[in-house]
């Protein structure tokens, strides 16, 4: 997925300062990613694919892709698939080369702007489709880019293209990447002049920060490419690498772009940068340093429903008026105060008041003490966390003291109770900052599976804790403890928080690209969230009977089996069974009751339940309403 | 359904004995006096339709319907049973001490009286109740107390007494039977809530300890007598505003949402309850009104219109829903929307089980702890339930739970943790993220680099910081100190501390205070002294240097760009910084305030009041020119189409010119700057940019201003100069912000 993803340099970020910038209420800097794929079309991209190449490429459903074009307009599509749902703000563009026609700005031959840079699109998509489609590919081809191919072309030409779209690029970019798929390894192997100014061309590239990237073809015909002979010096391979790449499967990397991946791309920034203060020192000095705020967990937001204007299924645009009712004059927001009503009487206040009142203190950590990490207690927990890590931008010297805190902490087993005020005009919240030591993992040491440093978990206030009544059931035995472990033990698994998808999500997603892209269905998904009740019982079964045999009658169904209202106390009784047969009762009831016209003496649920039941819209919500839509009905039903 | 609200008399002893204190102590009237002003705020924010009465007793007045002559003499009924509203609320603050004779015993007669002829005959109260606030220091005649004694409990009515102290720490025993404690889970210690927060927030009582005389020695004889004859309970102050929060928690009815758990084979019926939700009051929300006349309340139209130059308004029936499929937008009616969604069944299933040290706390997502339970009607089932738990506890293993509330709604992946107390059995469920929630980040290990590495001498100097900050055992009782199930929400205090008062006195300017430093003032400075000196070591052997650019970010803001920062605001901030607060800072603020009030720069006539303050020469031109600047952005973003445009123009021209004249080019330069961002790109607003540009209102150069150091050249290629622009953007803003908590109060 690195080749999707690469928007994370590093840890600490050098991103977390546009956060800064944006909390600070200013303008928000979107970082974009630009990548242009460079497409050699050379007769031999049009032979059929040698068979390492086929037999490796999975996504071929059914033998479609016979020639590497194909392929890699096959490829080029999925790439901008998946960056749709990834992340549609980067830019993306495709340029061939030794095409017959040519477009670009400079009159270049045999080089064709395909895409230029921009945002993924249906249409854009959709012609990819009718490039790689076996029936279809050579007809768009011909008609789009000549039917014949030629060989003088320019590689230095071809990344002077790709440079200028990367120069004239309206979005600053702050990756930028060209993709070069050729199956020729020495393109210029009989001009040498073209071959010295295609390195040249590549170095210049790189000196502006646009890296360039290879994927061979392997046809019928070319069976193996060589690094050494031309791109070990346009990618500025040294020695070694050359060795890795040479023996790499070419279609590796390639696989990687055919791929298609449901999964949004999360910004790696930092969600603030605030003060970790630990008091005062006897003569009044602030004792502070810095850390960074992380969100590691946040839901994943869904496609936002946008109004389209059905004339021309353009975007539409809200505009929010204040009026008065009475003159319908438009108001400005000094004229607008904020009211509140308690017991008859408008209490006011203005917007600056209303800030006034969340504003506690400055962003940051304010230090309280340290706890037992046993202090606590399962339910203690209101919203998402974050997870913070020094930083030494602001506060050089952060790091030792915050390692300097973890180590103390993890070994002590304790956490630091802070007082935390994330943003400016937040009220203050408490949180536990709990020490998480590095952990990798055993079998593969660059799997990180968790980072140092301390999680940030909101606490509860009082208000926030409800009180229940306790549920106080006689305990079961210890040999019927056993039974249950025993299940327990048949259906135990290793939990890994990447393991599900999910699965509303991952739908509509599917669902919106067959809508956009014309397809009958939507790709199809697994979802692994659904417990398979058969193989459970495959495991358990012989546990599952035995509670059964052990708590139940025999006649008795579970989940379903209504209490036969023996000795169970009369209300507890009352109020679950008259909820579960209420329906058929209610029914003639409601009707008697109206046919008696004292629809008025029934309660407002059960005369809301009929109104549901048969489907009545009532005008509101007020009783009378109610009323009003049942006796509507019957009389046109009776 | 029949209400259930309660009948709750306040008898209130203002006698001599109540205003006595030491000098620096708060009266226990005055204590009092703010509980009770506590109590009727939460029942009027609530909307409560408890009701309620004021009796006070021991005042020179006589008001009460069994008074003749000689007898129930100095007992005043100041406010009859009803629904607590403002004028309850104002007659408690009209509280004075009196000095006479009264007694308690007929106080409490009168209140029982009152109760039964408010109550006689109505329908709907499901207690009836005293709340006796007493130091029972004065004298009284219990000949009668037998008879009084069968009465009160012969009408069913409860006797809670609060006072400063009820002699030795008493344990009362009684509490514990209340089912609706507030710390079900961790036993009771009310005690240890060192304080709570009151009304008037800023306010700590310190409370005299002084030995009890023998006539208080009798009185709290007679008034333990009475409370357990009546079953009710004996309170300290502090304990009493503990049972504040108890009496809020009551108003959320726990209400169940019934499942049926699956698990392989096995299925249960169970209820699930929310144990733990960010509470935020319905009274919170604000109603936008007209400044000029409150009553009117502000309708708002969210129009559609094109989005194009030309703005034309779109109909509701022409709109269609749709998608972005990158830049491609992707209509679909609502039918197939109601296809495409997922379909799921309302469900409860468990996946499997995992060990519970996989579940890091860190993990936990949504904003709900919900207490799981079997149902209890199906005894059966709930055996099965309870085996479950005890084994799931006994092998430290969680469930993993497919979770779906109705077809209709997202399925959603959760966990649930066995909680087995001595009195109580459940499970704990909380929402799990799934794969497409996952940020990875990567973190190096902080040893890597060698400076982050301590030294043995610095981890010995955290070692001790932890050890004398240790709140594990800090609070009085050895008890856990800060607990979450003891601590309120310091803004839910101080929002209805500001409602109420800015309902009783207006035109007052609010006073903010942070309830959590406050309250805990005690255990925070005995903290803050212990660790001092660790403090200072670490200081000695941390080197940690400020590298001051947080400070240039802080002072370019302050200038422009945030409109938080006006005239006002800074008058009113960081009051709640301070650990103990100063009451004549606020009355200084008060003048201050009321006098700024006639000061700022109003929409009206901007430029008349932009030159009248600058002529004033008060507030500083700074702030003035801030206010102006405020203002312009205010206009220029309000503006429907053009139509604010022109003002806005003369604010700026005026603006220029004073600057100029004042030489303070600095000002209007970079308020142009921002200005010019800020415009060129932002859909609508490069139209006032091209209009800046056409006027050739430049910045202020150094022809025309010898402090400038902006050469004429550069102004002029200010504003031909196209900003680089952000291309339109029209994604609906970052999602980055779904943190915030975006609730009514974030405005603008």
């Amino acid at each position: 997925m690195s080749l999707l993803d690469q928007n994370w340099g590093g840890a600490g970020g050098a991103d977390d300062e546009a956060q800064d910038d944006n909390q600070q209420g200013r303008q928000i800097v979107t970082t974009r990613d630009g990548t242009l794929m460079l497409i050699e079309c050379t007769p031999e991209m049009f032979e059929s694919l040698s068979n390492t190449m086929e037999s490796d490429s999975s996504i071929d459903d059914n033998n479609e892709l016979e020639t590497g074009f194909q392929l890699v307009m096959r490829a080029c599509q999925s790439f901008y698939q998946s960056k749709i749902i990834s992340n549609d703000k980067d830019l993306s563009g495709i340029i061939l080369y030794g095409t017959e026609k040519n477009k670009n700005t400079f009159d270049f031959n045999h080089i064709y702007i395909l895409h230029e840079l921009a945002q993924p699109s249906a249409e854009r998509i959709m012609q990819l489709e009718a490039l790689s489609n076996k029936n279809t590919y050579k007809k768009t081809y011909n008609d789009l880019f000549g039917s014949t191919q030629s060989k003088n072309y320019s590689l230095n030409e071809a990344l002077w293209t790709c440079s200028n779209l990367f120069a004239n690029s309206p979005q600053r970019l702050t990756i930028k990447r060209v993709f070069i798929f050729t199956c020729n390894d020495q393109p210029h192997a009989s001009n040498l002049t073209l071959e010295r100014q295609a390195k040249q061309r590549a170095k210049d590239l790189n000196d502006v920060g646009i890296e360039v990237e290879v994927f061979p073809i392997l046809t019928e015909s070319i069976t193996k490419f060589d690094y050494k002979k031309f791109f070990q010096d346009v990618l500025m391979l040294s020695d070694d690498e050359l060795e890795l790449r040479n023996n790499q499967a070419p279609t590796g990397r390639l696989n990687e772009l055919l791929k298609l991946v449901y999964s949004k791309e999360h910004k790696k920034r930092a969600y603030c940068t605030v003060p970790f203060s630990l008091g005062e020192t006897s003569d009044g000095t602030p004792l502070q340093f810095s850390v960074s705020v992380f969100n590691m967990v946040r839901p994943c937001p869904k496609p936002t429903k946008i109004k389209l204007d059905m004339k021309t299924n353009m975007e539409t645009k809200i505009v929010t008026k204040h009026y008065l009712p009475e003159t319908a004059e438009i108001l400005m927001p000094s004229d607008i105060q904020y009211g509140i009503d308690v017991s008859n009487r408008r209490v006011l206040f203005d917007a600056d008041e209303i800030k006034a009142i969340k504003k506690f203190s400055d962003p940051g950590f304010q230090i309280l003490g340290f706890k037992n990490i046993s202090c606590l207690l399962p339910h203690h927990y209101v919203k998402p966390g974050h997870f913070i890590y020094p930083d030494e931008k602001y506060v050089e010297g952060s790091s030792c003291l915050f390692n300097a805190l973890l180590k103390k902490c993890l070994e002590k087993q304790m956490f630091i109770l802070c007082q935390f005020t994330a943003r400016r005009n937040t009220p203050p919240r408490l949180v536990a900052l709990i020490p998480q030591a590095e952990e990798i993992n055993k079998k593969d040491p660059s799997d990180r599976i968790a980072s140092n440093g301390f999680h940030v978990h909101y606490l509860p206030y009082a208000d926030d804790i409800r009180t229940l009544p306790k549920n106080d059931i006689p305990r079961i035995t210890d040999d019927k403890v056993d039974v249950f472990k025993n299940i327990i033990r048949g259906l135990k698994f290793k939990y890994r928080p990447d393991r599900f998808e999910n699965p509303a999500l991952q739908i509509l997603w599917r669902n919106i690209e067959a809508t956009a892209l014309n397809k009958d269905k939507p790709e199809e998904f697994d979802d692994l969230t659904i417990p398979n009740v058969e193989n459970q019982n495959k495991k358990v079964d012989k546990y599952t009977t035995e509670i059964k045999q052990m708590f139940f009658p025999p006649d008795y169904v579970m989940g379903v089996t209504k209490r036969a209202a023996t000795k169970r106390k009369a209300e507890a009784a009352a109020t679950s069974t008259s909820e579960k047969k209420r329906k058929p009762d209610d029914d003639v009831n409601v009707e008697a009751a109206a046919r008696n016209n004292s629809l008025n003496k029934l309660t407002v649920p059960i005369l809301k339940d009929y109104c549901k039941e048969k489907n009545l819209k009532a005008a509101g919500t007020k009783k009378q309403d109610l009323i009003d839509a049942i006796e509507k009905h019957l009389t046109i039903t009776t | 359904m029949a209400s259930n609200k309660e009948a709750l008399a306040l008898v209130v002893d203002i006698g001599v004995g109540m205003s006595q204190t030491a000098p620096g102590f708060d009266s226990p009237l005055q204590i009092t006096s703010d509980i009770l002003q506590m109590i009727v705020q939460r029942k009027m924010f609530q909307q409560s339709k408890d009701e309620l009465a004021l009796i006070l007793y021991g005042g020179d007045e006589t008001n009460n319907d069994l008074a003749d002559e000689n007898n129930y003499q100095n007992i005043s009924v100041v406010f009859s049973l009803s629904p607590a509203n403002w004028h309850l609320f104002e007659e408690i603050q009209k509280i004075k001490p009196g000095n006479n004779p009264a007694d308690l015993i007929d106080a409490i007669v009168v209140a029982a009286d009152h109760l039964r002829r408010e109550t006689e005959g109505k329908r709907g109260y499901v207690a009836k109740r005293v709340l006796l606030f007493t130091n029972a220091a004065t004298p009284f005649n219990d000949h009668s107390l037998k008879v009084i004694l069968d009465s009160l409990r012969l009408q069913d009515i409860t006797v809670d007494a609060i006072g400063p102290s009820w002699g030795q720490e008493e344990e009362d025993g009684d509490e514990n039977d209340r089912p609706d404690s507030p710390t079900q889970t961790n036993g009771h210690n009310e005690d240890s809530a060192s304080a709570r927060p009151t009304t008037n927030g800023h306010h700590h009582h310190r409370n005299q300890k002084k030995p009890l005389t023998p006539q208080q020695k009798t009185g709290i004889r007679i008034i333990n007598d009475i409370v357990n004859t009546t079953e009710g309970s004996l309170f300290t102050f502090r304990e009493a505003l503990g049972m504040l929060s108890i009496h809020q928690s009551k108003t959320v009815k726990p209400t169940a949402t019934k499942y049926i758990m699956q698990l392989a084979d096995i299925k249960l019926h169970i209820c699930t309850y929310i144990q733990v939700k960010d509470n935020k009051p319905g009274i919170f929300r604000l109603k936008k009104v007209y400044a000029r006349d409150p009553k009117s309340e502000i309708k708002v139209d969210r129009g559609r219109y094109t989005k194009d130059e030309h703005d034309e308004e779109i109909e509701k029936e022409e709109l269609t829903d749709g998608f972005r499929y990158g830049t491609t937008f992707v209509p679909i009616n609502k039918e197939t929307l109601d296809d495409m969604k997922y379909q799921s069944e309302k469900c409860f299933s468990v996946i499997g089980f995992s060990d519970a040290n996989m579940m890091r706390r860190s993990l936990y997502l949504g904003d709900t702890v919900y207490e799981v339970i079997a149902e209890p009607t199906y005894e059966e089932e709930a055996q099965t339930f309870t085996g479950l738990v005890q084994a799931m506890y006994d092998t430290n293993t969680v469930a993993i739970v497919r979770k779906c509330f109705s077809e209709r709604s997202s399925p959603e992946l959760g966990f649930l943790r066995p909680h087995i107390a001595h009195d109580h059995i459940c499970m704990y469920y909380v929402k799990l993220p799934f794969a497409e929630d996952l940020r990875e980040f990567n973190f190096d290990n902080l040893d890597v680099i060698k400076r982050n590495l301590p030294s043995a001498e610095q981890l010995k100097t955290v070692d001790n910081l932890i050890t004398t900050m240790d709140l594990s055992h800090a609070d009085r009782g050895r008890e856990e100190a800060f607990q979450p199930e003891l601590i309120s929400d310091p803004y839910i205090q101080r929002m209805f501390q500001s409602i109420a008062q800015r309902a009783v006195t207006p035109d007052e300017p609010l006073s903010l205070s942070n309830t959590i430093m406050e309250m805990n003032d005690t255990l925070i400075q005995s903290i803050a002294r212990k660790s001092k000196r660790t403090l200072d070591t670490v200081n000695e052997q941390f080197i940690l240097r400020d590298t001051n650019r947080r400070q240039k970010i802080a002072t370019g803001e302050a200038l422009f760009g945030n409109n938080d920062i006006s005239a006002k605001k800074a008058r009113l901030e960081d009051n709640n910084e301070e650990f103990t607060t100063d009451s004549t800072s606020f009355e200084a603020q008060a003048a201050a305030k009321k006098k700024a009030a006639i000061k700022t720069v109003g929409t009206v006539t901007p430029v008349e009041d932009f030159k009248i303050l600058i002529e004033q020469g008060s507030p500083s031109l700074t702030d003035v020119c801030k206010q102006m600047c405020t203002l312009i952005f205010d206009l220029i973003n309000n503006s429907h189409g053009d139509s604010l445009f022109e003002k806005a123009l003369q604010c700026i021209q005026c603006l220029r010119e004073i600057c100029i004249d004042k030489l303070e080019p600095k000002i209007f330069n970079d308020f142009e700057v921002v200005l010019k961002a800020h415009s060129s790109d932002i859909d609508g607003r490069k139209d006032f940019w091209k209009k800046i540009v056409d006027e050739k209102i430049s910045l202020i150069t150094s022809e025309e201003c010898i402090e400038s150091n902006v050469i004429p050249i550069e102004a002029k290629k200010f504003l031909e100069e196209e900003t680089a622009i952000q291309a339109l953007n029209n994604a609906p803003i970052n999602n980055e912000q779904d943190d915030e908590e975006e609730d009514l109060f974030d405005l603008i």
